[in-house]
């Protein structure tokens, strides 16, 4: 379907300042033309929002949200005294902006700038992330931006002219708009400069006499260019040159779609092996498992994360998965010769064919000998995943010689951090200066002709290594919002601020108020690890007149300040969660609250959600409540204070005669909960100790648990599976549920297959109780660690929990496989998770506190809200391991030690080699462990043999308990140090 | 996400109208005195609605008989309307129009007798409910029909938390909205809506729905006058 504009008509009044005039469209569908006709309103009343300008005072009418708009445009911008230009505006066309973004954003350049009404839909309609980042901007007071509708005012607006194609259209409409903008403040002596990157839209312009330039003569003309000129993008002139490769070009778009229809070919996301960059897989919804992707042909340019097309290779080039590892700095050395064998032309229909045997292929067991697999090549993309990178120049890429002096533009390469993706080409000035630092670089394009994506450079972090630069990197490569809250999030929050407290008279006409109940006179403590400052919860426990327990579970009552459609929640939405780093916490939501008002803190009065059990002497529920409650927390404990105070026989207060009720019923719960099933995975937590003045890191240890970690667990367990019943009850469709799908078999094949052959031990999958049973098995007795080794192993073999709203799942798919209960949510942190303030939300209206905020009924919005705390969950997973082995790597610096190591993992050219002391596990490659040519690679009996350095045979395989040394190394290919493991 | 922009931060709608705009508003009375006992065309924007009305004549039942019909003319089908499924849609609204128009009727002056109101879509761009409802009353106006008071009608969509007066075809696709229409002193005699909106939401439509029937009330006034000069 498409549509085309034609010739707009006359105008007509509709009153004062209003008129209306009819766009006509013809819209072809199959081959008939239909004619639309859409009304179009032209206004006088649309403010130039210069705060210079005294003729449009009258034309700030209040927004949707209620609030009547400023004036942004500075009164004194930038003055170019030299040639003319004096004070300015700028406005930008559309190829500027979806060009140049990075560079709008940038706090250094182009401040006081004007999108025409015209440039925004564009954007909008090319690349709507562009656009979102554009919107972001015009709600940045510093940069002021401002958005001109020039279509619907009547003195910029011109209709289209029979025949006019769209692009010149809306030129010609851009053009008006500068030209309407340079007449109207040219009282106040404040010109509008047009950029355009299109020439022949600059010399149209001039001729009008506007002033335009490209963005580059643009900043030609700032004193600042020099550093300003890295930033723009990457233009052709630098592609044209290249040649080094044919890649082959994508499809149409036409052929991808119709092969998408027709089952030729498959659309899916890609991914690209950490360990291996030339190889990716793709999920297609024919095939039960993932499509193989192999080598840099049919990767075709594809970035890990992309939305790609792909079709299937012929069976003779169906292949086994690499078992080799392969990164950039292996290829670099060693070009891995791509061969070019000839183009098979295969037809639609043997495509389908192809498919059946595919499906085939993958069905049969797989202990069969061959374990060829089907593979496929990338013919088209539909999304790029492209965002900011993080990495270094490469060293290789600059002749030092020569090319340190010179200050003339050159093409140099990046490495990115994450090593499953290709290096970056960027031309640069200052090669000499970036050398050695942490650059943010953005992807141009990635033309078929060149091996390598082009890009331009955006900003330094700092120097490579320095704590600050890597760990602004970690968490920009993570997607992680760190900026400092923006004014109108803070405005959200209670004037009173720090000295804001619970009412003194509760009944003073405050209806919700009046709702909460008065839990002040209860024994309430927290539990919490050492130095925790935002408490989420707190409980109590006591003995009721009938023999059973009164148990009380009080998260902190975030959504009393955390109002549903407010900035404040809407950034607190976009965050999704608080990050936590080693020594670096990235809150959710402001400081104020979660660290104040909203934490749990022990001698004063907070609001709280409360979650009220009976339970009896088996901890079995007898009746539930849930209500608003005030409370006085007695006590914020440390887990092992909890304990010690707990253990003292001499303590016999009611706070600790209640905390040892609590960790009595614990127990209960954790036998009952094991006993359902649950599983009791492993996954080595460690805990970076850092120098308390320096905060340098010193000490790594693994996280020690006690009794009272899993006390406070139990119950936080036990309250997200009551609150996820009851929002369940009241809002079937929406409820905020976390689920845990059970894993597939096959996921646990090579597990099994590595236990079968090497322990005579199996673990079984049908249900989660055998397989925590079949686990509880796993025994070596010569090796207590042994057991714990294979839950970490097991952990990896299971799928992620996710969120969803409770309309997408049917009620036996809400299960929660890991812990062995059939729904669940998250409840019981709302200062450092999104999903709990939502489950807040709808609990508070599921027992008539207040009624539920619309966004959080509308299935739709819920969806969106569940994908994207979805993402930020896993990538505030990525960013704290991620932040531990940067730190893990500092402390080994000076900590050269040797340790026991565990193999899971066998490559033809290398082994994985786990460290329990350190939780640490890392790479060896066949080249450090010895002789390369000498090696003998056993696939069905996952060993190596190779030849070591000083000469003697040897054979490792899996699950081998090995002597190694760690180091902490410094790669110079990517500048990042890591930990580097070598065989004794 | 490839969804128009229906309402912008700016406050302007896809159409360049403010949320609190009516569209281009036009009533005419007795456009077809030969054809007719009392006729109207009301445009809205560029939904436009001719109402051709017979009667009152004599009946065997014992009280008023109203009947109301919708018909679309195939030269007024835009591109999105399917004709079978518009059938049973249009029996649905004359049924609407007939019991919001029979209220504002002063009934016990016509027992045993017919009156017939023929509507005609002459083209449709959204709000078809409430320009029918106000080019009947106006026909009904121009045939001297005695009435307690004229019934006027409008449509409000919500987007978000801003209620958007008299939407257009582009606006009533994706967004809830209800048609409302009132007679004297803002008494609500037709509220019909079609999808799910939460309580607080309805009240801020109908607020501005009532002030938009107002409006139209004041408009229909102006044309009453204007015919009435005219003969
Ligand atoms: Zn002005």
């Amino acid at each position: 379907m498409t549509t085309t504009a034609a010739v707009g008509g006359k105008r007509k009044r509709v009153s004062s300042g209003l008129y209306v005039s009819q766009k006509v469209y013809v819209k072809s569908r199959n081959g008939n033309a239909t004619k639309i006709v859409r009304e179009h309103y032209l206004r006088s009343d649309i403010p130039c929002c210069s705060r210079i300008c005294e003729n449009c005072n009258d034309f700030y009418k209040p927004g949707p949200n209620g609030q009547i708009p400023n004036p942004i445009l500075s009164e004194s911008p930038l003055d170019l005294k030299s040639l003319n230009i004096g004070k300015h505006y700028i406005l930008v066309d559309t190829n500027i902006v979806l060009n140049a973004i990075d560079i709008l954003e940038n706090d250094k350049v182009l401040y006081d700038v004007i999108i025409p009404q015209t440039v925004l839909n564009e954007v909008r309609n090319q690349s709507y992330p562009i656009y979102l980042r554009l919107r972001t901007l015009t709600k940045n007071e510093d940069k002021r931006f401002v958005v001109f509708y020039n279509e619907f005012n009547g003195e910029t607006y011109i209709p289209r002219k029979h025949g006019e194609i769209i692009n010149d259209y809306n030129d010609r409409l851009i053009r008006e708009t500068a030209k309407y903008y340079n007449n109207h403040l040219s009282e106040y002596n404040i010109k509008t400069i047009l950029l355009t990157s299109d020439k022949a839209n600059k010399e149209l312009a001039q001729r009008e006499n506007i002033l335009s330039f490209t963005l580059n003569e643009y900043i030609d003309l700032l004193p600042n260019s020099i550093e300003l000129k890295d930033m723009l993008p990457s233009t052709e002139n630098f592609d044209k040159s290249i040649n080094e490769i044919k890649y082959s070009e994508y499809y149409s778009s036409a052929r991808l779609m119709g092969g998408i229809k027709n089952g030729s070919l498959y659309q899916g996301n890609i991914t690209i092996s950490s360990y291996n960059f030339l190889e990716g897989n793709v999920n297609v919804n024919n095939l039960p498992k993932p499509l193989l992707i192999l080598g840099r042909e049919n990767l075709n340019r594809a970035f890990n994360g992309d939305q790609v097309v792909v079709e299937l290779l012929p069976k003779n080039k169906w292949k086994k998965p690499s078992s080799q590892i392969i990164d950039e700095e292996t290829i670099n050395k060693n070009e891995l010769g791509d061969n070019d064998e000839d183009e098979v032309l295969i037809s639609d229909k043997e495509r389908r064919l192809l498919t059946q045997e595919a499906i085939k292929e993958q069905g049969k067991d797989n202990d069969d000998e061959n374990k060829i697999m089907p593979t496929g090549r990338v013919v088209g993309i539909i999304k790029r995943s492209w965002r900011l990178y993080v990495g270094q120049l490469s060293p290789n890429s600059i002749n030092k010689d020569t090319d340190l002096i010179s200050n003339a533009p050159r093409n140099v390469f990046v490495i990115l951090m994450d090593k499953s993706l290709p290096k970056i080409r960027i031309r640069t000035r200052r090669a000499n200066d970036l050398i050695g630092k942490r650059i943010v670089v953005a992807i141009d394009s990635w033309n078929s002709n060149s091996k390598f994506p082009s890009g331009h450079f955006v900003r330094t972090l700092g120097e490579i290594e320095d704590k600050d630069a890597e760990q602004e990197a970690l968490l920009l490569e993570h997607d992680v919002e760190y900026r400092p809250f923006s004014k109108n999030v803070l405005s959200c929050l209670p004037k009173e601020g720090h000295d804001w407290k619970v009412p003194e008279n509760l009944d003073n006409g405050d209806i919700q108020l009046k709702k909460r109940r008065d839990l002040r006179d209860r024994l309430i403590c927290s539990i919490d690890p050492p130095g925790c400052v935002d408490i989420d919860d707190a409980l109590h426990a006591r003995k009721l007149p009938n023999g059973n327990y009164e148990v009380g579970v009080h998260i902190a009552d975030v959504t009393h300040f955390v109002k549903a459609g407010t900035p404040l929640d809407q950034e607190g939405a976009s965050r999704g969660t608080s990050v936590y780093l080693v020594d670096k916490r990235i809150d959710m939501l402001p400081m104020l609250l979660g660290t104040d008002l909203c934490s749990l803190k022990p001698y004063v009065d907070r609001f709280a959600f409360s979650v009220l059990w009976e339970m009896d002497e088996d901890a079995n529920i007898i009746n539930v409540e849930y209500f608003k409650s005030i409370i006085k927390s007695r006590e914020a404990f440390a887990y092992e204070e909890a304990q010690i105070r707990i253990d003292d026989e001499k303590k016999q207060d009611d706070l600790t005669k209640g905390m040892r009720i609590l960790l009595k019923l614990s127990k209960k719960l954790k036998r009952q909960r094991l006993a359902n099933g649950a599983l009791n995975l492993a996954s080595p937590e460690v805990k970076v100790h850092t120098d308390s003045e320096t905060s340098d890191p010193n000490e790594v240890e693994i996280k020690k648990l006690l009794d009272t970690n899993s006390l406070v667990e139990e119950f936080m367990l036990c309250a997200n599976i009551s609150v996820a019943r009851k929002i369940y009850d009241s809002f079937p469709q929406v409820a905020m549920l976390r689920r845990h799908g059970e894993p597939p078999a096959t996921n646990f094949e090579l597990l099994n297959d590595m236990l079968r052959l090497k322990k005579g031990l199996s673990i079984s999958t049908e249900s989660s109780k055998s397989l925590a049973d079949s686990l509880d098995r796993c025994i070596d007795s010569n090796d207590p660690y042994f057991n714990t080794l294979i839950r970490i192993m097991a952990t990896r073999c299971m799928l992620a929990a996710e969120y969803f709203a409770s309309g997408n799942f049917s009620y036996a798919e809400f299960k929660h496989y890991g812990l062995a209960v059939d729904i669940y949510t998250h409840f019981t942190s709302p200062i450092r998770r999104y999903c709990d303030i939502v489950a807040h939300r709808q609990l508070a209206a599921a027992i008539d506190y207040e009624p539920l905020h619309e966004i959080h009924m509308d299935k739709s919005k819920m969806d969106l809200v569940v994908k994207n705390i979805n993402k930020r969950h896993r990538n505030a997973q990525f960013a704290g391991r991620a932040s531990i082995e940067y730190y893990v790597g500092q402390v080994m610096k000076n900590n050269q030690s040797d340790q026991e190591g565990y193999i899971i993992k066998v490559f033809s050219n290398g082994i994985v080699v786990l460290v329990p002391k350190y939780g640490v596990e890392s790479l060896i490659k066949l080249e450090v462990l010895g002789d390369v040519n000498s090696s003998s690679f056993d696939e069905s009996n996952y060993s190596l043999t190779f030849v070591d350095k000083s000469g003697n045979k040897r054979t490792v395989s899996v699950f081998d308990k090995v002597n190694v040394s760690i180091e902490s190394v410094l790669d110079d290919f990517t500048g990042k140090r890591k930990v580097q493991l070598y065989l004794k | 996400m490839s969804h128009q922009e229906l309402l912008s931060p700016e406050g302007f709608r896809y159409d360049g109208r403010r949320c609190n705009e009516q569209r281009n508003f036009n009533l005419e009375l007795n456009t077809h005195p030969h054809a007719a006992d009392g006729s109207a065309i009301c445009s809205m924007g560029n939904t436009k609605v001719l109402s051709l009305l017979r009667g009152p004549t004599d009946s065997n039942d014992s009280g008023l008989s109203l009947s109301v019909s919708i018909i679309q003319p195939p030269y007024a089908k835009s591109d999105r309307v399917q004709v079978s499924k518009n059938d049973r849609r249009f029996a649905e609204l004359s049924l609407m129009v007939q019991r919001t128009l029979l209220q504002s009727i002063v009934q016990k002056a016509y027992p045993r007798t017919n009156i017939n109101i023929k509507l005609t879509i002459l083209s449709a761009d959204g709000s078809i409910l409430a320009a029918c409802v106000n080019s009947a009353t106006a026909a009904l106006v121009d045939a001297g029909i005695a009435l307690y008071d004229t019934v006027t009608a409008i449509t409000v969509g919500i987007h978000d938390i801003s209620p958007l007066i008299d939407c257009n075809a582009i606006e009533e696709i994706d967004l809830p909205y209800l048609t409302i229409g009132t007679i004297s002193n803002s008494k609500i005699n037709l509220l019909l809506m079609e999808s799910k909106t939460p309580l607080d939401k309805l009240q801020k439509m109908i607020n501005l729905g009532t002030e938009g029937c107002i409006q139209i009330r004041n408009q229909l006034d102006i044309a009453i006058r204007k015919s009435a000069i005219k003969h």
